[in-house]
């Protein structure tokens, strides 16, 4: 009884977040990261040097015929590797140490992915990989979950493998080569998108599982948002809301995952065989994807394969990170009313508040913005010429760069991460809600990005 | 006043979220914002967001103190 009562008056804070969240969350590293690393860019290119470029090395464009010519290219330059190796493993882990992850964990994984990064780089590389399809995306993922569910990784490892960070410290070193002009013209019409698309397929989700199948609301309210806002961020955030059992994310987190990989590997080849441009697919990815890291591996994936890799992820970018991803907060505080004024929901925990709004709100958008803006005002009244010659490889090109590391992190962290096994069954009656969902955030938004939309998205 | 994070029963570490929500690193983390101050009430089976404690946990403390006083 002692520990007990040691246990529940602990001294424990009564409220967290605040200032610790600006060390304590992935969101904000992202931001010092991304950000950091532009600067360091800006002022290497203001001085005239190429240190971060040589840094910022991968070998994707090596277009090698030989094997020998991968060899040569490794040991030519296994200095540089192994200074942006030594980089990446002390930005991520100090950060990651911060936050609360064991070092001993993390240290390890580490290593282990950067390795398979390095390999998967290198079979993209090969000149004849676009012909059958090898594209660094869905490389990794493929390779990770066979990694993860063939062959078996110690589950520790899991505390390497950042996700999440690894997409948004890409989505912070993206905004650096985005025009905040495109963001400011584009971003109106794909928050109207998305908000269509979002709320009709929330809606058929809900009414589908409460009304047709008899399911728990609350289940169906995590669910819905999870189907059609911010898959299992989404989830989570509905859940503490509406007073969700722990059953109900675990479905939603379940059929998030699997539909999420199944439309990584499908999307890419199904907007390949309608023909569409990879500005409209980046747009239709944006709206049937659930999850950031899913929808950037499909969307970067078919740019490849359409030779267009920057429109695809613009256009899904636009979609999902600022039509999508920004609304969770909002979606969370309006179903908190919900449950707590119509559905009188049983009172524990805190009551809903205008501050979950921020409080949820993806802050790692914030640095993706500051680095549009900021670069947008280093190379105004740039040439085209001097834009091409200069400020493209010597500026924008490393930022490029270390966003594809970031990216091929993430992707293959997703399958690495991914054990079938280790997902929790669902009963057919919420598989058939959500999936019903899912087939209505597809067509609606094949529609919209393709019919209604597509001059539009395929300008990009 | 009581409040749910100082209770045994609330879990919101989020290290012990990941682990306990299988598949919620792989597509997200427990360690971002969205997570926000989402916990779960063991006691309850219930996610929330830590405030006032229950009436539970008031008898629960009321009497760990009354157990505790010399």
């Amino acid at each position: 009884m002692a520990s007990n009562q040691a246990s529940i008056e602990s001294g424990a804070s009564v409220r967290k977040g605040g200032w610790s969240d600006l060390y304590l969350k992935e969101d904000w590293w992202a931001i010092w990261l991304g950000l950091g690393i532009v600067i360091l860019d800006v002022a290497f290119f203001s001085n005239g040097s190429t240190l971060l470029k040589s840094l910022a090395l991968n070998p994707g464009g090596l277009k090698w015929t030989s094997f020998d010519q991968l060899l040569a290219h490794f040991a030519n330059n296994a200095p540089t590797y192994l200074m942006q190796f030594a980089a990446w493993l002390v930005i991520f882990g100090a950060s990651c140490r911060i936050m609360g992850i064991k070092l001993g964990e993390f240290m390890p994984a580490f290593v282990f992915l950067y390795a398979l990064s390095m390999a998967m780089f290198g079979i993209a590389g090969w000149a004849n990989a676009s012909k059958y399809n090898m594209e660094a995306p869905l490389l990794a993922l493929l390779i990770g979950l066979f990694i993860s569910n063939f062959i078996g990784l110690p589950k520790w490892m899991d505390a390497g493998f950042r996700v999440e960070y690894f997409v948004k410290l890409g989505i912070v070193l993206l905004g650096a080569t985005f025009p905040i002009s495109l963001v400011a013209t584009a971003g109106p019409v794909a928050i109207g998108q998305a908000m269509t698309i979002s709320l009709v397929t929330c809606l058929t989700i809900f009414f589908v599982g409460t009304r047709v199948f008899g399911l728990d609301r609350r289940m169906c309210a995590v669910l819905g948002v999870g189907g059609s806002v911010c898959g299992v961020s989404g989830s989570m955030a509905i859940a503490a809301s509406v007073g969700a059992e722990k059953e109900h994310l675990y479905t939603s987190v379940t059929l998030v995952v699997v539909w999420a990989l199944i439309m990584i590997l499908f999307l890419p080849f199904i907007s390949q065989a309608l023909g569409l441009s990879a500005g409209v697919a980046g747009a239709w990815i944006g709206t049937s994807e659930f999850a950031d890291a899913a929808g950037f591996a499909a969307a970067s994936a078919y740019g490849k394969m359409a030779g267009n890799e920057e429109a695809a992820i613009k256009a899904f970018t636009l979609m999902k990170v600022i039509g999508r991803d920004l609304w969770i907060g909002i979606w969370s505080l309006v179903f908190a009313l919900i449950s707590t004024m119509v559905w009188e929901r049983k009172e524990i925990g805190a009551k809903p508040d205008a501050g979950e709004v921020w409080r949820r709100f993806p802050k790692f958008v914030i640095g993706f913005f500051v680095a549009s803006a900021f670069i947008s005002l280093m190379t105004a009244g740039v040439t085209p010429e001097d834009m091409k010659k200069t400020v493209k490889p010597l500026l924008l090109d490393p930022l490029n760069s270390l966003r594809t590391w970031a990216f091929i992190f993430c992707f293959l962290s997703i399958g690495l991460t991914t054990r079938f096994r280790d997902l929790k069954s669902v009963g057919w009656k919420p598989f058939l809600a959500f999936t019903v969902g899912v087939g209505v955030n597809v067509v609606l938004g094949y529609v919209l990005s393709v019919h209604v939309f597509g001059e539009y998205w395929g300008k990009l | 006043m009581p409040h749910c994070s100082q209770c045994s029963h609330c879990e919101d570490d989020p290290g012990a979220f990941e682990r306990m929500v299988p598949g919620l690193g792989s597509l997200s983390s427990g360690y971002g914002e969205s997570k926000g101050e989402t916990a779960l009430c063991r006691r309850h089976n219930m996610f929330m967001i830590p405030g006032p404690g229950c009436t539970e946990f008031e008898a629960r403390l009321a009497a760990a103190r009354t157990e505790a006083a010399p």
